[in-house]
């Protein structure tokens, strides 16, 4: 088996991350997933007004095929329900009721496919007083609470990576598992609905149950306080940052580690409660000895005490790192008369069904005559339908 | 059916997070979820130095049963190889090497119940050179890059949730539902590794290609940058943010909703290339627009123009959102003789096995007697056990 889900076949309707990730990691677990773009241009991430062959196309749509299609028009539609009926599974992230204005929602291709599994990404759900709302990544990072715990109310700049767009998109892969678990047993397909807004709050559980319970609001703050998290620039500029969590010896081991051995019994820090309390000044303290060295004198020191510790890695350096290296998390995609990408693993290993290395994202439209063929369209037709920007 | 995993047995060896994240995400789907924890308090989520009951132990273990087991004794170690004969999961998030100092590793498992699929959370896989490293959230982030795009190097400190928990969480339930979808095919199980720094990594594969492909590091505020992400304070001090993304219709919408069109085709602002360019002075000058109304005025324009655009909620008004008690979002728990729990729904809705409504996260050792019975073991046996701290 060339992974866990080789013979699982899936049409992908994505543009930018969501779609595309969520449909990437059924991929990279050996499933056949179809890009269907439309003809011009496909999927804005590839980027066409910098250049085309943008790193962030590749990074979502590695391992994919690609077939160019519109679904405005009648043939379109056509060959797409001649593709449903060899499929498993349909995915989108289109604004709610594109699908079903298309005449290609749940409903529709069921009756084309009785085992179909369709799964929408949406920002807030098919239905509600927000649907007609474009959602992009921000929506459901503000929305779901995310942001909140991001930024500084007094200067707010959004930071960091598209957790909405991502989140979601993990949240549908995981939701077409299921629904592919209950189809062995039941027979049949199900429409699955993932939100950006869902996902987010699904992952802020914690803050989430904490605030619903007693009605504090968290802020970017006090996760790092309540699990003891810290972080430090050493005297070469370097960061590191270190997870105290609970265990006494982790709190010991950092005193050791600073030569402050002292500081074990201070009554500000002895205890897990009196350390959250004492939280900036803890900071504050161990800050000033952490400025004495270099990085790889305190990584060295922290790991002979055992203190949960990490070097603050930017995304260059992280494949550097030995323990990354030897996790293999840079792997290498040969493309023909292309450049080589340089891009990061799947992060499951399965022993018996491990997942292949992926082929490269395709070109626009790389795979019509494949599956056009495969449904009885003469190279004629083939050529008739890219005259008219069918495919 | 009952959910999507209907039928499917876990036995979670779960402690803090990770491990107990991903098996609530498979109990969320219907599976039955036994979390085995040590006689002596158990998962330290529980919490017992804050008085237990804890909010963030109920965030990641409703809907499961939970029994005690002291698997360093042969009894502990026996009833556990029985009930992984029974089983079709396995799920650890111990550190490298544990389950096959207790003997109950995949190896040794797997020769009783050849259909096991055992998973396992590390920090940073099985092997390598950091295999005895204590690896927390925070290891995972800062190995994996997360902690990058998020600190500012000259005053770094923490934010925000536990990404690279939650992450491997994710994934680690995406790894189980992969090898499951094999065994229907192999009727083989299979050993099953993710970790938090792999976890983090791929869920950081748009940045981190760019950075292999450009060479460029990015900080905190590339993405939003890039991506158009801006956030605001309205004149009564509420947080809302905008994601112009690429279509020029969002630019042009904000210019109107803001009132001043003729920025329109500003050579500062006019297309995106330039919009990247000149981020800071475009969040300087709507920021000083923005601060001379409340977020609910400019809401209202932002609607109307179609800017996809969110209020930055924090947890506590996430729930008061029409939209998002539409969706559900927000579950109630009752407890016999405890307060209810409220928290969030599981994210995905399915159209055919809906998800079951979960039960409450189980006291420690409350379902003792429910599994050991059918295990052959008698009322006495199980006083026995209890007095000897075996269960």
């Amino acid at each position: 088996m060339k992974g866990c889900l080789d013979g699982i076949r899936v049409l992908e309707l994505g543009n930018f991350i969501s779609g595309p990730y969520g449909a990437m990691l059924l991929a990279d677990m050996g499933a056949e997933v179809i890009k269907v773009e439309n003809p011009k241009g496909g999927d804005p991430f590839r980027g066409w007004d910098f250049g085309g062959d943008q790193p962030n196309f590749w990074a979502y749509n590695r391992g994919k095929k690609s077939v160019t299609l519109n679904l405005q028009t009648a043939e379109g539609k056509e060959v797409f329900y001649g593709l449903v009926k060899k499929a498993d599974v349909v995915m989108d992230n289109y604004r709610p009721g594109v699908t079903k204005k298309l005449g290609i929602d749940f409903e529709s291709l069921r009756k084309v496919n009785e085992g179909i599994v369709c799964c929408s990404i949406t920002g807030t759900g098919p239905t509600g007083p927000y649907v007609k709302r474009p959602a992009y990544d921000t929506v459901g990072q503000g929305m779901g609470g995310m942001m909140s715990v991001l930024m500084d109310p007094q200067n707010p700049k959004p930071v960091g990576p598209a957790y909405a767009d991502c989140l979601s998109g993990m949240f549908s892969a995981l939701g077409v598992l299921g629904a592919l678990m209950a189809r062995n047993r039941t027979g049949k397909g199900q429409q699955v609905d993932a939100t950006m807004v869902g996902s987010i709050l699904a992952f802020l559980n914690a803050p989430a149950t904490e605030t619903l319970a007693h009605g504090r609001v968290p802020g970017p703050y006090t996760r790092p306080r309540q699990s003891q998290t810290y972080a430090f620039a050493c005297a070469d500029g370097a960061m590191l940052a270190i997870h105290l969590s609970s265990p006494q010896k982790f709190w010991e081991g950092l005193c050791k580690s600073v030569e402050h051995p002292e500081l074990i019994e201070d009554p500000r820090f002895n205890t897990r409660p009196n350390r959250r309390t004492n939280y900036d000044e803890l900071n504050k303290t161990f800050a000033v000895f952490f400025k004495e060295q270099p990085r790889s004198v305190w990584v060295e020191r922290l790991e002979a005490n055992d203190v949960p510790h990490t070097p603050v890695y930017n995304l260059k350096e992280v494949f550097d790192d030995p323990q990354v290296k030897h996790m293999g998390m840079q792997i290498a995609i040969e493309r023909k008369e292309k450049p080589t990408i340089r891009t990061v693993k799947f992060p499951l290993s399965h022993s018996d069904t491990p997942s292949a290395h992926p082929s490269p994202p395709p070109e626009l439209g790389e795979n019509n005559d494949e599956f056009l063929k495969s449904l009885g369209y003469d190279e004629a037709k083939i050529a008739e339908f890219k005259e008219k920007g069918i495919i | 059916m009952n959910g999507c995993l209907e039928g499917i047995r876990v036995l979670e060896l779960g402690n803090f997070i990770s491990g107990p994240y991903g098996a609530m995400l498979l109990a969320d789907m219907g599976a039955e979820v036994i979390k085995i924890e040590n006689p002596k308090g158990g998962d330290p989520f529980r919490g017992w130095d804050l008085g237990g009951d804890q909010p963030i132990f109920w965030a990641y273990n409703r809907g499961k049963k939970g029994i005690t087991l002291n698997l360093q004794t042969p009894e502990g170690k026996e009833i556990f190889l029985a009930l992984a004969k029974n089983a079709d999961v396995v799920l650890d998030n111990y550190r490298p090497g544990v389950m096959k100092k207790l003997g109950i590793d995949y190896d040794t498992v797997s020769k009783a119940n050849p259909g096991v699929i055992y998973l396992s959370i590390t920090g940073t896989g099985p092997t390598g050179p950091y295999v005895k490293r204590p690896a927390y959230d925070t290891v995972g982030q800062g190995l994996g890059g997360m902690l990058s795009l998020l600190m500012d190097a000259k005053n770094p400190r923490p934010i925000g949730p536990n990404y690279a928990d939650s992450l491997s969480g994710m994934f680690a339930c995406i790894g189980v539902l992969g090898a499951i979808a094999a065994r229907a095919k192999t009727g083989k199980g299979q050993q099953v590794d993710t970790t938090m720094a792999g976890s983090t990594l791929a869920f950081l594969i748009a940045p981190a290609t760019d950075s292999l492909a450009t060479g460029k590091i990015p900080g905190p505020y590339t993405r939003p940058m890039q991506s158009q992400t801006y956030a605001f304070t309205g004149a009564d001090g509420a947080m809302f943010a905008i994601h112009l993304s690429s279509p020029q219709k969002f630019w042009e919408g904000l210019c109107k909703a803001a009132g001043h069109p003729e920025l329109i085709d500003d050579s500062r602002f006019n297309t995106r290339p330039n919009r990247r360019k000149n981020y800071n002075e475009l969040a300087k000058v709507f920021g000083d627009f923005f601060k001379e109304k409340p977020r609910a005025h400019w809401m209202e324009q932002l609607e109307a123009n179609d800017v996809p655009y969110t209020p930055v909620y924090d947890m506590q008004e996430v729930f008061a959102d029409p939209q998002i008690k539409h969706m559900g979002l927000e579950i109630e728990i009752a407890r016999k003789d405890k307060p209810n729990i409220r928290t969030v729904a599981f994210p995905n809705a399915y159209s055919d096995t809906k998800n079951p409504h979960p039960l409450p996260p189980p006291e420690l050792g409350e379902h003792n007697a429910e599994y050991l019975k059918p295990l052959g073991y008698s009322d006495q046996q199980i006083a026995e056990f209890k007095g000897k701290g075996i269960i």
